[in-house]
């Protein structure tokens, strides 16, 4: 597994500095759902040796770094960092900002396989790997960044900030506004 | 600054109609070229198609003369034509613009931004400049036309660019606004005073185009500008500062030319019209749009017919009853200004079938009721402003069809349309028909028959999987057609 370790946490809710470095969450294609919790928790690993918090010295609300510490912590003790609809609104806010942008990672490089496994279990019934990969043009994003989480129960709106180029001009920013569901202990993007 | 009065032009020029002299060399004309001193570009969109994904709109000019140019650029709501935004450009020679039309950051509108180096006049701050709603809303405002005074109505609609004239060389706004090593010196200095001065005669050479991007699929549909050329009236600027809503599409040179009508040129003065849009509306005048659709469930195609007709806003007021002239309602509140129409559909096989909106508006005559319209076909949501499933328009009608694909003739002549709606008469000695080899006819009234419109469709289509040396790749398309029309001027 490829990972570029930074406090990813903390960046997905816009407190550091640097862009997205992180990898794409390579082999996880066919079993989202553990490979997820494998994930979070080799990232929860190398956080446990960070200092937490405010790695670059920016002031971090006290409700942010209470969500993180939650589920670092979970990590940190060997529990499977999972998710509920009755988890504390930062808890919720912190994982689904953290999936979302690693959903917009592999979609940046390109990579529908791994982007694929982030949709939700209704969204893969409906929408076939194949047909997912014929709607996707990859290769005018740059960079992405969940700007904005809300959650009621287990719905969760996300607000990402986009960055993409296009022949006509380059690096322009606008939000787009995606739907997530917990469930089955993960974040999953809804896909219409 | 010039001061520049249409009236005062219109009534010196009026002695050319006089004198039966239609065939002037400055003549209104759609450019097939592409070139021109107006640019109308049909649609943009912020909105969000079926998926929930959002469109972004990237708009580019082009000046292709040697000339430095000043260029009013306006953003219009798709409803009713209210202006959203406009700002003075100026373009350097051989310069291209671009920008973006975008969701806004903090409200339920658009915005426009740009990282071009070009001046502009006010300056477009750098995260973008939302466009607003004053010229629709506010309630007991008498800009208020009771469509909605929503910041929403901006998420759709059209653009204008005018060309105000070119800039002399060696001029203070000439340096200030040329670029070097590809950023012009002086933006900050620029001044409506100076421009205003430095501006001289319109001399086209635009040309410019739209990609209506997906930005979450990655998919595009793209559009050209329509040319509008030898729009400024003879030996004067058009040049106004920056926050005047002038110059409109209302301050052409009063005579128009549209080539190849029955092999026909067809010249007319409109100095004596009642209406100084008809220069326009003349060259845009269309009796029948026809174009393809294609909806295979195999492919999941969809097609949306964006139908917008850019000088409306001068015939169709605000208030319920009928449009004085060319339009046939006003604009009644959230019903629009309705123009009744008629729906022919063809499959591929030749089997034609008449069409209806649904649902069927009242009476069961079909209907479009916007500045900007767009017609989809067999929405699954078939409501009157349900989002199109392409392009996410809510200034929608939907057309059911049993047809997988072919063909549809919009017209704009059903049995409800009487007397002289839908049609632009001109006034009397004013018009001349030229065939080449066949002579001159003596100057006349003449009808030209339909509306003032322009667009495309966007067809979508999904292949599924789609497998190249064992590889699957993107198989989601979308193209987009110009519309075909045709057109009926008769002496």
């Amino acid at each position: 597994m490829t990972m570029h370790g930074r406090f990813y946490t903390l960046k997905s809710l816009g407190m550091v500095r640097e862009q997205a470095e992180i990898g794409p969450l390579a082999g996880q294609h066919d079993d989202a759902a553990p490979k997820l919790r494998q994930d979070s928790k080799c990232r929860m690993r190398q956080q446990c040796s960070t200092p937490g918090g405010d790695t670059w010295g920016h002031k971090v609300p006290k409700g942010v770094v209470a969500g993180a510490m939650a589920v670092m912590l979970a990590a940190c003790a060997g529990m499977t960092p999972g998710v509920s609809r009755d988890a504390s609104p930062q808890v919720k806010q912190t994982v689904v900002a953290e999936r979302a942008e690693a959903r917009w990672q592999a979609l940046i490089k390109g990579d529908l396989d791994t982007a694929y496994t982030f949709l939700s279990p209704g969204s893969k019934a409906t929408t076939s790997l194949a047909v997912y990969k014929s709607k996707i043009k990859p290769g005018i994003w740059r960079r992405a960044k969940a700007d904005k989480v809300s959650c009621e129960g287990e719905i969760c709106s996300v607000t990402i900030q986009i960055t993409f180029d296009t022949p006509k001009a380059k690096g322009i920013e606008t939000q787009l506004a995606e739907s997530w569901i917990i469930e089955d202990g993960a974040a999953w993007y809804v896909y219409r | 600054m010039n001061t520049f009065k249409r009236k005062s032009l219109y009534a010196a020029l009026a002695g050319v109609s006089a004198l039966g002299a239609t065939g002037a060399a400055q003549a209104v004309n759609v450019n097939p070229d592409g070139l021109g001193q107006v640019l109308i570009y049909p649609y943009y969109t912020t909105r969000a198609d079926s998926a929930g994904n959002t469109y972004a709109s990237l708009l580019s000019v082009v000046n292709s003369t040697s000339s430095a140019k000043a260029v009013k650029v306006r953003f219009l709501e798709g409803k009713n034509s209210r202006e959203v935004l406009d700002f003075n450009l100026f373009l350097s020679r051989e310069d291209v613009w671009t920008a973006a039309i975008l969701p806004s950051l903090s409200g339920g509108g658009a915005r426009v931004g740009t990282a071009d180096k070009s001046c502009t006049l006010p300056a477009l701050p750098a995260a973008g400049q939302d466009f607003v709603n004053f010229a629709y809303s506010g309630g007991s405002s008498p800009n208020d036309d009771g469509g909605g005074g929503s910041l929403d109505r901006t998420r759709e609609g059209y653009v204008e660019i005018i060309e105000m004239g070119a800039i002399r060389d060696n001029s203070t706004t000439h340096a200030q606004i040329t670029h070097v090593n590809g950023v012009p010196p002086g933006c900050a200095s620029v001044s409506d005073t100076q421009a205003g001065r430095d501006t001289t005669v319109l001399t086209g050479g635009l040309f410019g185009g739209m990609t209506l991007i997906n930005v979450a699929s990655g998919t595009d549909y793209t559009e050209d500008a329509v040319a509008i050329d030898n729009f400024g009236p003879g030996g004067v600027s058009l040049y106004f500062t920056a926050g005047d809503i002038k110059p409109q599409l209302t301050d052409s040179d009063p005579n128009s030319t549209v080539f190849g009508v029955n092999g026909a040129i067809v010249q007319t003065n409109w100095s004596l019209s009642a209406n100084s849009a008809d220069a326009v509306s003349a060259v845009l005048m269309h009796d029948n749009i026809l174009n393809e659709f294609v909806l295979d469930s195999g492919t999941k195609s969809g097609t949306d017919w964006v139908v917008t007709m850019p000088t409306k806003r001068f015939y169709a007021f605000v208030g319920t009853g009928n449009a004085p002239r060319l339009f046939q309602r006003n604009f009644n509140t959230t019903v629009g200004s309705c123009d009744d129409v008629t729906l022919d559909l063809f499959d591929r096989e030749e089997f034609a079938k008449a069409g209806g909106f649904s649902p069927a508006p009242p009476g069961s005559v079909n209907r479009i009721c916007w500045e900007a319209n767009v017609i989809t076909f067999n929405n699954p949501n078939p409501a009157v402003g349900a989002p199109t499933p392409t392009l996410g328009s809510v200034n929608s009608t939907n057309v059911p069809t049993s047809f997988q694909n072919g063909w549809m003739r919009l017209g704009f002549f059903p049995s409800s349309v009487t007397g002289n709606v839908h049609k632009l008469i001109a006034p009397a000695a004013s018009t001349t028909f030229t065939t080449i080899g066949g002579g001159t006819t003596a100057p006349s009234t003449a009808t030209y028959f339909g509306l003032p419109v322009v667009g495309f469709a966007v067809q979508s289509f999904s292949n599924g999987l789609l497998s190249v040396g064992g590889v699957n790749v993107l198989s989601n398309y979308g193209g987009n057609f110009v519309h075909k029309t045709t057109r009926r001027i008769t002496p």
